[in-house]
Parts: structure tokens; sequence; C-alpha cells
């Protein structure tokens, strides 16, 4: 893994996992989650309160098995949102691409039992036999702050040679 | 006509109750349980007493007791305005009462809410959720949409609630169509409309919505 800081973040080349990413400076990385290529964080300012969500950005891989075409695929996971999250609410779908990558976004809100609510926005990037997903989520009055920076990191995902 | 009697569920503190009633619950809440003459006034309150809304004290019921203290000390109110409905909400620091209409009838129904839940509660009622990109096209005449007979058109407007601050501070205008959603500001020659989509009019949800502590950037919300 290789990383390195400019005005628009600090790019992240996961070259294990197949992709690069711009992360938000200072938010410190972790490559080792069960499950996830990369879980970034932000550091909580100080005196925030227990229940605050700190806004986060996770990026896992997904294989396509037996040949499964993408779009069921995207059918299946838009799906199994409303099975994983708590009063789920899907807010936007959207086809779109990052740089001249197809990617498909989605954004939703949930409940959680300890936080609150909860806004997740993903987006889903197919790759030969692999779907990467980029899923950034914040605290629901907390997301306008941070949807920006978040459609930065997915503007700046890059399919790398593993 | 004869008010119906408020009904209050004690273990929720949901509130179901009639505009009078509502009205009179509310300069109540606002001043701090002290009564006022006014007509109607008295049986207003005798209806909200028989309801166990009010003790014979004029102390509000304890299921209650989130709810008036969001009213009371509410430093924002939005008004949630549709073609057939208009829902009330009151946000203080973290927390939140919603007055909703309830269809066909004059009773609304009262509760309280976490400020966390708000934007969540207003794209509920006004059915935000994915819609068709509109293609980039120049502002046209809010008077050309409604013609269309667009599924809903819908206005959130933020007033603040401390003294001295006249005016709504801001609002969000949208019409939904079955082509995408479109957001209306003034123009020159009368409101237009731009297109939009489902996550711009939800952040701009949320900066309404939002405690003022961390809203004080909302001048603006499209």
């Amino acid at each position: 893994m290789t990383s390195g800081s400019d005005a628009s973040g600090t790019a992240y080349r996961h070259d294990d996992a197949g992709f690069a990413v711009s992360l938000p400076t200072g938010w410190p990385v972790d490559d080792e989650v069960d499950g996830c290529a990369l879980v970034c964080v932000e550091p909580p300012p100080a005196g925030t309160h227990p229940a605050y969500l700190p806004p986060s950005i996770v990026v896992t891989i997904d294989a396509l098995h037996d040949d499964e075409p993408f779009d069921r695929w995207l059918s299946r996971f838009r799906v199994s949102l409303a099975e994983i999250y708590n009063k789920l609410r899907l807010v936007d779908l959207e086809d779109t691409a990052l740089g001249d990558l197809p990617a498909y976004r989605t954004l939703s809100h949930y409940l959680h039992g300890v936080v609150g609510g909860v806004c997740t926005e993903q987006w889903c990037i197919p790759a030969p036999g692999l779907v990467y997903v980029i899923t950034c989520a914040a605290g629901t009055l907390q997301y306008d702050d941070f949807a920006d920076t978040f459609q930065d990191v997915a503007a700046g995902f890059r399919l790398t040679t593993r | 006509m004869t008010d119906s009697l408020p009904q209050l569920n004690a273990d929720t503190g949901l509130l179901s109750l009639s505009d009078a009633a509502f009205g009179v619950l509310e300069r109540l809440a606002g001043r701090g349980g002290k009564l006022v003459d006014a007509p109607g006034l008295r049986d207003q309150v005798t209806l909200l007493r028989a309801a166990a809304v009010l003790d014979s004290d004029d102390t509000f019921h304890p299921s209650l007791t989130s709810t008036i203290a969001a009213i009371r000390n509410a430093d924002t109110e939005l008004v949630l305005t549709e073609t057939e409905r208009v829902a009330r909400i009151w946000v203080a620091a973290d927390h939140g009462a919603l007055l909703l209409p309830v269809d066909d009838s004059n009773v609304s129904q009262l509760t309280y809410l976490p400020a966390w839940v708000l934007p969540e509660t207003v794209s509920r009622i006004v059915g935000l959720g994915p819609r068709p990109r509109l293609p980039a096209t120049e502002p046209v005449p809010l008077v050309t949409l409604l013609a269309g007979y667009p599924r809903c058109h819908w206005t959130l407007t933020r007033f603040p609630t401390g003294p001295g601050e006249p005016g709504p501070v801001a609002s969000l205008e949208v019409v939904d169509t079955a082509a995408g959603l479109w957001v209306v500001k003034p123009g020159d020659d009368g409101p237009m409309a731009s297109p939009s989509d489902p996550t711009a009019v939800w952040r701009a949800i949320i900066r309404l919505v939002r405690p003022s502590d961390t809203a004080a950037q909302t001048s603006q919300v499209t």
C-alpha cells in the first residue's frame, strides 16, 4: 500500500486489491479489517457526543460467482440493504461514472439503535469478475457537511493492476 | 360544532386533537402553563383535562414532556405545505415535535421526534425517493410545470421563533413530476423551476431542519 497527500486529499493505492482512491487528509486508514479492503474514519472532534457517528469510508470487494451478471448482483445488493438496515429509506439511485468507470450510486437512510439516523452513500463499480463497493456513512444531520467529501472520494477511485 | 375529545396514548405520547385544542395547547406550552383569557379557551382546557392531557393543575401529562419542551424551547419552526396538507415542526436543539393532520378530518396528530429523524420524516410525508434525472435545461416558469399535473408540489419553510427575528429564513419549494424533481426559485417574471434530483433535495431538507447551531450557513438552501 502506498499513499501521498495533495490539495485534494491523500492518494491511497491498494495494490493487492487492485484499486486506488483519494481519501480525506488526516483520516486514518485501516486495511486489515476483516471483510474490508479499506476502512477510513474521521477522528472524532474533541467533545463530541458519545452517540456521534464519525463519518466513514469503507471499500469492500464482492466476487461475481458463477458468471452472475452485474445487473442481477446490483438488484440483489439493493434489495439486501432493506434486510440489513433498520427502517431503510432509499433516497436516490443514480447510474453514473467515475472517470471512465461505470458506477451505480445508492443514497439511503436508516435508523441505528445507538447513534440514530444514518445516511449511507454507496457506489458499486463493476470490474471483471468483481464488484468494488465504496460505502460512505455519516449521521443524518452531518451528511450534508460530508456529501461533497464523499463525492470527491468516489470521483478519485481508479482500478490498478493487481 | 362540538370539538372531539383529544386522545392521548400515554405510552407513546402520541396525541390526537383538533386544531382548536392544539391552539390552546400551544399557548399553554408557550406561556409555561399559565392560562390566559380567550374565547373558547376554557372549553378546550376542559377537553384537554378530560383527556388527561392536562391535570387539575394544568400540568401536561408526563408522556408529553419532551413534545412540549420541543415546542416551548424551539428556536426554529418549519411549515410543510402541500396541495392538501400542512405539517408543522418545531426544533429545539436535538429535539423536535411534529403536528401532522389526519387525512379527511379536522384532527391532527402531535408527536415527539428526535431531530435526526426529521429529514426522513419530511421525506416520507412528501414521498421523496429515487426519480429519473432531468436533462439540464434553462429554468422554466412554475406555472408551466403545474399545468402538467405534477404528482406533488410542496414547500418547506423555516421560520425563526426567537423574538425580533422577522420572516422566513429560508425555504425549499419542490415540484415532483413523473420526469423528475424541480426546485423553484423566485424569478423576475414569477417563480421559476430548475431541474434537481433527490440527493440535492435531501441535502436541502437536512440544512433546513437541523438544529440552529449547525445551520448558521443556511441562507440559501438550493
